[in-house]
């Protein structure tokens, strides 16, 4: 049987997830609890039912098909208790408003939708990126993927939050030209406040990488309060410091609260905090920028 | 330039009411003087008629030279006395007399609301390397030597029209010397800077010698052809290749610094700003030279970097992008647009050169031909090109189904709609034929003549066969309203069998009122040009090509052939504004696809998807033109990375012989803010087809249109 893997999205033009024009390919599932994550789709293995209300029409359809949707007083009202993300509401809605965030893709399938941008591709120096999500935990998919991407010449890089086993790490490395490397804080407390996990796999992971002399990006994602004291700032940069293979490449992104509404549509509890730290970035760069980094902003 | 200070503001005001009273008659005595002339030449040939109302226009107009001004300001400026007053008695005489008996059909044409008719001025490049080599007085004396070869060569055979077309050279030639007299004396007393009243006295003399007097010169031809000849110069021309000799001769001899430059462009660029004409005045930068390489150079930086720094939209710029364009300079243009100066558009030199030599130009014709209007193209300094039909296709697609409601399949259907492209082509092109053999009795052009070494060797006008590419263009509009539509009914109709024909009809009539599942239903249909799927890619192959089998190639009524374009100008806005729904979900009035870009809300799949789509076309087909426009979020291009993607895109659909792209990067949430507090945002501009207007000037049902857009962007598509 082939091997598939479950995603939620797939994102031609993305010119931020490395170098040139890409596309990337986001997987379902993920190990990391981040408070402000921007994916939360992403965060479960299983599908699961997606309603953006403004594109509502209150039309009824669903409610034909599934006792769980209701229209009262003009409202759309849905109770998700037991619903099983069978599809069969985002089948009859004619406006697209529900739909079944997860769905299966098949290594071959993805190849086809991936490579499509592939003269785009050749004059970017761009390629496929796979994130989420972790896409490590679905290893087998992400192997065989990049193995037939790298094959055919295409640029592959993995963006990973690195707690995974190192195992999965060496099914995909052979195939990878670039890990995209997220590092949320090297204090293992901040480490847990800001995502639910320690963070030793992590960092030994991305030792490992470093080790081998994998091609690397740390990405830093930063919410002002949570992870980017200056102490946070001094013990990325300290840590950083000891790579055999420096200077790394050091990518810093502003945390925002532009996915609140992400929340809402699959009906799960709003974890962001409030804040928008895109103008603490040039500071932090700054005082990165002490030590043997290069910062890609 | 000693002591010279742009004067922004005296600049901003200088057409209001241009020229000065003491100089000249008013506009409005000038038009009755061409009544008057029109009256007492009644039995002289058009031709000389044309020439001697030019000359009484140069006699008597007015003019203001002034010491904030490094240039002229001739009093004709949006008033066209001409075209005002003779040139639609010739117009309306011709369809009255001698095409009284196509009459009828074209008015059948005409209410069918799927064709539009032009006599067309507006798509014409002087040979500017003649223009500036020569000078005016040089292109007289060219013209005089002409005639004379051409009488020893054709002697007893030399016809009244050769003889007319001659003398009416001669006569607006020496209208030209007359009131370049006239300037300078004025130049003289109205203390005009001393370099100003010099270049002035050599251009009366002679050829410019300097890089101040080389755009003055082109200045003062585009006036007079623009506005006294009423022959529109569609381009200012391949600017930084042209004056770049000047340039590099008078910095080394001191003559000029690079400020001087700077500031001479400035106030050029600014008086062209200052005209405020609604689809701008261009000039293209780049493209490859005869040897070989490219023409980007240190003048094509300063203009560019100075245009910056302006924040104007108008003169419009091109850039032609070859293989050997540094990537510095797409660079700098792709940073401006990324700013907001989006009145910037690339042109593929690759699809330009595959296109003209399967045509059957030369090598050297097709590499170095102008770019000119929007985003078009021609031979330099040998075509006459007009683009006389613009077609419908959304229409073609509603006539159809208003036909029948018996289609037994959608290839019937389709065949039927198809029958019809091909019925509208040949009626068009033969309205067009009749009455383009006669543009040059509706408008003679013996200052563009002049300019012409084709029409001087043949002794006829430029719009009489003269040039020695004699073009017509027809541009399909709307295309992808057209596919969509189509694909749509195909899906719905004879697919799904959601709805018949004559049901979806209904829904149209209705505005989709009482139809709004199905309309929710095909707005959010993915099936649609520009996602890169199949079904609609094909129709739309299919919808375009058979146009094209039936113009390309075919012969028009000046001696040349028909291209085609699928080119929109701004009627995919006037036309949709009066045309009824559609069956893409378009509501009624709402504006129908531009050029050969996406619908407005229809793309699903990302711009990378719809440059795919656009390809899938041969671009080689298209010579008129063969424009995208791309809409990107501003979080998409933003930095380094958001930069080089932008080059990326437009090298990937340039490099792939796409033919002219241009971008408008805006957040949704900025040009609302505009919209809500206009007085913040005077300066914000977006493009619309191949100009750029003022986001303000725009009417709120087109902001709506241009917001829908914007959203989509914002989507990530």
């Amino acid at each position: 049987m082939e091997t598939e893997g479950i995603y939620t999205d797939i994102k031609p033009f993305a010119v931020h997830d490395g170098p040139g024009i890409r596309t990337t390919l986001f997987l379902k599932g993920c190990p990391l609890r981040c408070i402000w994550c921007h994916n939360p789709e992403t965060i479960h293995r299983e599908p699961e039912l997606e309603l953006t209300a403004s594109r509502c029409i209150l039309c009824g359809k669903c409610a034909e098909v599934c006792p769980r949707h209701r229209i009262e007083n003009g409202i759309h009202c849905m109770d998700r208790a037991g619903c099983t993300a069978c599809g069969k509401c985002a089948e009859a809605c004619p406006s697209g408003a529900l739909q079944i965030c997860g769905q299966k893709i098949t290594v071959a399938e993805a190849f086809r939708i991936l490579t499509a941008d592939r003269m785009f591709y050749e004059t970017s120096g761009g390629g496929v990126t796979l994130s989420g999500g972790e896409p490590l935990l679905q290893p087998e998919f992400c192997a065989e993927l990049f193995r037939k991407l790298h094959e055919s010449g295409i640029h592959t890089a993995l963006d990973t939050c690195g707690n995974v086993s190192w195992r999965n790490f060496e099914r995909v490395l052979p195939w990878t030209d670039l890990v995209l490397f997220d590092v949320k804080g090297i204090d293992p407390e901040v480490h847990r406040k800001c995502t639910g996990s320690a963070n030793g796999v992590i960092l030994e992971n991305l030792r490992k990488l470093d080790a081998q002399g994998i091609s690397l990006e740390i990405r830093m994602p930063l919410m002002p309060g949570w992870n980017d004291s200056e102490e946070d700032i001094r013990k990325a940069g300290e840590f950083f410091a000891r790579f055999r293979n420096g200077p790394v490449r050091v990518r810093l992104l502003a945390c925002h609260d532009l996915a609140r509404s992400k929340y809402a549509a699959i009906g799960a509890p709003d974890t962001m905090p409030h804040g928008v730290s895109l103008a603490r970035i040039p500071g932090i760069a700054k005082m990165l920028s002490r030590y043997p980094v290069r910062i890609m902003n | 330039m000693t002591g010279f200070e742009l004067d922004k503001q005296y600049l901003d005001h200088d057409f209001e009411n241009p020229g000065n009273p003491e100089t000249g008659l008013s506009a409005e005595a000038i038009e009755e003087g061409l009544l008057q002339l029109l009256e007492r030449e009644k039995d002289s040939s058009h031709t000389m008629i044309k020439a001697k109302a030019f000359s009484y226009i140069l006699d008597n107009m007015r003019i203001t030279t002034s010491p904030q001004d490094l240039f002229v300001t001739l009093g004709v400026w949006g008033r066209k006395p001409f075209e005002k007053t003779i040139q639609p008695i010739w117009e309306k005489s011709l369809f009255e007399n001698v095409l009284k008996d196509s009459l009828p059909h074209r008015q059948k044409l005409d209410e069918t609301g799927v064709v539009q008719f032009f006599f067309d001025f507006w798509h014409t490049v002087p040979d500017w390397d003649a223009v500036l080599t020569l000078g005016f007085s040089g292109l007289q004396a060219r013209a005089e030597e002409a005639e004379k070869r051409f009488f020893e060569r054709v002697g007893s055979a030399m016809t009244p029209e050769n003889r007319d077309f001659f003398s009416s050279v001669r006569i607006e030639y020496e209208a030209v010397q007359r009131l370049m007299d006239r300037i300078c004396i004025r130049a003289e007393k109205s203390g005009c800077g001393a370099e100003t009243a010099e270049a002035l006295r050599h251009l009366r003399d002679g050829a410019a010698e300097t890089f101040y007097e080389a755009l003055l010169q082109i200045w003062l031809y585009f006036q007079l052809s623009e506005y006294a000849d009423c022959i529109q110069t569609r381009s200012f021309g391949n600017l930084d290749r042209v004056l770049y000799p000047y340039y590099v001769s008078n910095l080394k001899s001191g003559a000029l610094t690079r400020q001087d430059v700077r500031m001479i462009f400035r106030n050029f660029m600014h008086k062209v700003s200052s005209m405020h004409y609604y689809v701008g005045h261009p000039f293209y930068f780049g493209g490859t030279n005869r040897d070989g390489t490219s023409v980007i150079n240190e003048l094509s930086y300063l203009i560019l970097d100075e245009y910056g720094k302006m924040g104007i939209y108008d003169p419009k710029l091109q850039i032609k992008v070859a293989e050997n364009t540094p990537r510095d300079f797409i660079d700098q243009a792709l940073s401006l647009i990324r700013s907001g100066r989006s009145s910037i558009v690339f042109v593929g030199e690759p699809c330009i050169r595959k296109t003209m030599i399967a045509a059957g130009y030369s090598e050297e014709e097709a590499r170095t031909a102008d770019i000119k209007g929007c985003y078009e193209y021609s031979v330099r300094g040998k075509a006459v090109e007009t683009a006389p039909i613009i077609l419908s296709l959304p229409l073609i697609v509603l006539r159809t189904m208003r036909e029948s409601t018996e289609f037994p399949s959608f290839n019937d259907f389709m065949q039927k709609c198809l029958d019809n492209v091909e019925a509208f082509c040949d009626d068009s092109i033969t309205i067009a034929n009749g009455f383009e053999k006669y543009l040059d009795r509706v408008n003679p052009a013996p200052l563009f003549s002049g300019t012409s070494a084709s029409s001087l060797e043949k002794g006829v006008d430029g719009y009489a066969k003269g040039a020695v590419y004699n073009n017509s263009n027809i541009w399909l509009m709307g295309p992808a309203t057209a596919t969509n539509s189509l694909a749509m009914i195909r899906k719905y109709v004879y697919e799904t069998n959601r709805i018949t024909l004559e049901e979806f009809r209904n829904a149209l009539d209705a505005d989709w009122k009482g139809y709004e599942e199905l309309h929710t239903l095909i707005l959010n249909d993915p099936d649609k040009f520009g996602n890169d799927r199949e079904m609609p890619d094909r129709i739309m192959q299919e919808l375009v090509e058979t146009a094209v089998m039936r113009i390309n190639g075919r012969r028009n009524g000046r001696g040349g052939f028909y291209t085609t374009a699928l080119h929109s100008a701004f009627n995919f806005v006037t036309q949709g504004q009066v045309a009824p729904a559609t069956p893409d979900g378009r509501r009624s009035g709402e504006e129908f696809s531009k050029n050969i870009s996406v619908q407005p809300g229809s793309n699903r799949n990302g711009v990378t998807a719809t440059i795919r789509s656009v390809l899938k076309l041969d671009t080689t087909h298209f010579m008129g033109d063969f424009p995208l426009d791309v809409m990107l979020h501003p979080s998409a291009v933003s930095g380094a990375d958001g930069l080089n993607a932008m080059r990326a895109l437009m090298l990937t659909y340039i490099l792939h012989d796409g033919h002219a792209i241009h971008f408008n990067v805006f957040s949704i949430a900025t040009l609302k803010e505009a919209q809500a507090h206009p007085e913040k945002y005077r300066d914000l501009q977006v493009r619309v087809c191949g100009w750029n207007v003022i986001w303000n000037n725009l009417s709120r049902s087109e902001q709506e249109s241009y917001l829908v857009q914007a959203e989509a962007s914002g989507r990530g598509v």
